[in-house]
């Protein structure tokens, strides 16, 4: 036994010998590389105009001390050395390390909540412009709204009265809401009919302000926000040390990425994308792909200054991301006014019309209408008119674009046409060629209930047919 | 300490002493090193602060790094004002420390 275990431990230790040979070849051979990757490591932590000096520098020390394990010492005694020579320099900038710390900490910190806020800010927004119309708004919300509308209406010498006011918050709420005030005091009567038709007015003011101002101030929120972020950062980036010729550029940069994000913010509350021109639509793409680009240039610029440090490169990129976030979803549709596109159906290009309702308006709205039916409220079938001076438009986009096969209004277009009386009476063309109008878009169905629920009372409207998904429902 | 001065701490003073010693030669921060003892992490800030304040001064060697077959040295050399301030700090501290000592 204890032969075997001679054995044993003499092999054990002819191995040892050969894995510790081993062993330190590889440390040995490892050694330079490490040497290299301390240096640069330690390099990359110093101000920007030391750099250089001192990477030739304590290479050429590395290069004077013999042995393997001093240059390792030298190499990470350098790492040492970069963080001191940092620190002094920051310390001489700004008067002390303590301040030029607390400075980055609170800079860091302004950071980490302007960007929460804003994050906040930017889903806030897009849940309000997406779908106002389907939630219930806080009252405190609704007031403050019609307030501003109150203001707009003001100056057109009309009182805002609680009827209007709740009928304002209805139509925001949802269409159910408004067809259930409704079904109480019957539309026939005039004074009913002059409160819903200005309230109608009022409502399509108020959309019309909550889908163009919101946007729109998305925008500028989140240009302001990136700009306050951008002059964060400028300071926050002279304290890690990257050169003023590269921070101008970097900040030039960034500044035409928030013009970018602001002009498209400004273009998109104009008009919703739908009814962009295509030419507009390839601008528009263009200006996001170069802010896109701006972006990852700006990215790689960071990389450069701020070598391996990724925590601060994310938080130094974070300053567009709301803008570009933004852009992204404000570009979908969503918070479109809708869309109507009147088709040429046939031959005949005479005024026969057809409404194609949103999938959702009847799986949300076609029990209330029915409801509303039951109670023997005035109602779409009950409508006999016909209304339109889509063929003068017609007429106008013809002469514009002869190629065009189909034309786009907004459902607020189509709302003050009719309001406003420039809708005329005409009759049913009996072989079904005419035009089409399709509808759809979130808060199109709201806007053309209110149509097809207001204008009985004030002038002509007839829709000949409807899509067969709204048909049981209604008729 | 103001900006024409540095902190002359044990380690400064070391360095000074390796420059003072022959202020007519320019050595490498390696020979510095060497002869201090110094670290690297502790060598270069003060060799950077004496330069800063205009007690030393700094030249890359001359020669070709390719015909070296090395990376160039940095020499450093004491100026006539930083061996004439240096002396005087050098004096101020002794007699400070011979009045402590004698008290």
């Amino acid at each position: 036994m204890a032969v075997i275990v001679a054995v044993v431990i003499f092999l054990l230790g002819i191995v040892a010998a050969a894995a510790s040979r081993l062993l330190a070849d590889e440390f040995k051979a490892w050694i330079p590389w490490t040497v290299d990757r301390l240096i640069r490591r330690a390099v990359g932590r110093l101000p920007a105009d030391r750099r250089e000096r001192l990477n030739e520098e304590w290479r050429s020390h590395v290069n004077d001390v013999p042995g393997e394990v001093g240059k390792l010492a030298v190499a990470l005694g350098t790492l040492l050395a970069a963080g001191r020579v940092r620190a002094d320099c920051y310390g001489r900038r700004f008067d002390g390390v303590l301040s030029r710390f607390l400075e980055i900490v609170s800079y860091a910190a302004y950071l980490i909540v302007g960007y929460a806020a804003l994050v906040v800010l930017g889903v806030a927004f897009f849940i309000l412009a997406a779908i106002p119309l389907r939630i219930l708004l806080p009252w405190i919300l609704v007031i403050a709204i019609a307030a501003l509308g109150t203001v707009i209406s003001a100056r057109q010498d009309r009182v805002l009265r609680m009827p209007r006011l709740y009928l304002f918050y209805v139509a925001l709420a949802g269409s159910i809401q408004l067809i259930q005030y409704i079904q109480g005091p019957r539309a026939v009567e005039a004074y009913w009919a002059f409160e819903l038709v200005d309230s109608f007015l009022l409502c399509l003011m108020s959309l019309e302000l909550v889908y163009r101002l919101i946007p729109l101030v998305a925008t500028i929120v989140s240009a302001i926000g990136a700009c306050i972020l951008a002059s964060i950062l400028t300071g926050l980036r002279q304290g890690l040390g990257a050169s003023t010729a590269m921070i101008d550029l970097e900040i030039n940069l960034r500044t035409l990425i928030i013009m970018g994000i602001l002009l498209s913010g400004l273009l998109l509350s104009r008009r919703g994308w739908d009814e962009w021109p295509r030419e507009s639509k390839r601008v528009f793409c263009g200006v996001c792909l170069l802010t896109l680009s701006g972006t990852i240039i700006s990215a790689v610029w960071f990389s450069n200054l701020l070598g391996n440090r990724w925590i601060w490169q994310f938080f130094c990129q974070v300053s567009t991301v709301p803008g570009l976030l933004y852009l992204m979803l404000a570009s979908r549709d969503s918070y479109s006014q809708g869309r109507i596109n009147l088709k040429r159906q046939g031959g005949d290009p005479e005024l026969r019309t057809e409404v194609k309702i949103s999938p959702l308006l009847p799986d949300l709205f076609g029990e209330a209408i029915r409801k509303a039916k039951e109670e023997g409220f005035l109602l779409w079938p009950d409508v006999t008119a016909l209304t339109t001076n889509f063929d003068e438009i017609n007429k106008q986009e013809s002469r514009r674009n002869p190629n065009k096969s189909h034309m786009t209004f907004t459902a607020t277009d189509l709302a003050n046409a009719l309001y406003s009386g420039q809708a005329k009476r005409a009759d049913k063309s009996s072989d079904g060629s005419g035009w089409l109008l399709d509808i759809s878009g979130p808060s199109t169905d709201a806007i053309l209930l209110n149509v097809c629920l207001f204008m009985p009372f004030n002038g002509p409207l007839v829709f000949t047919s409807f899509s067969p998904m709204l048909e049981p429902c209604l008729l | 300490m103001g900006k024409d001065q540095p902190r002359l701490t044990a380690q400064t003073l070391k360095v000074l002493g390796v420059l003072m010693a022959s202020p007519e030669c320019e050595v490498s921060g390696s020979e510095i090193a060497r002869n201090t003892k110094l670290a690297s992490g502790t060598l270069y800030l003060i060799l950077l602060r004496l330069e800063e304040v205009g007690w030393a001064k700094s030249r890359w060697e001359t020669e070709d790094p390719s015909k070296l077959g090395r990376p160039r040295r940095r020499l450093y050399q004491i100026t006539g004002g930083g061996a004439a301030r240096a002396s005087a700090a050098f004096h101020d501290l002794s007699s400070s420390m011979g009045r402590f000592a004698w008290r």
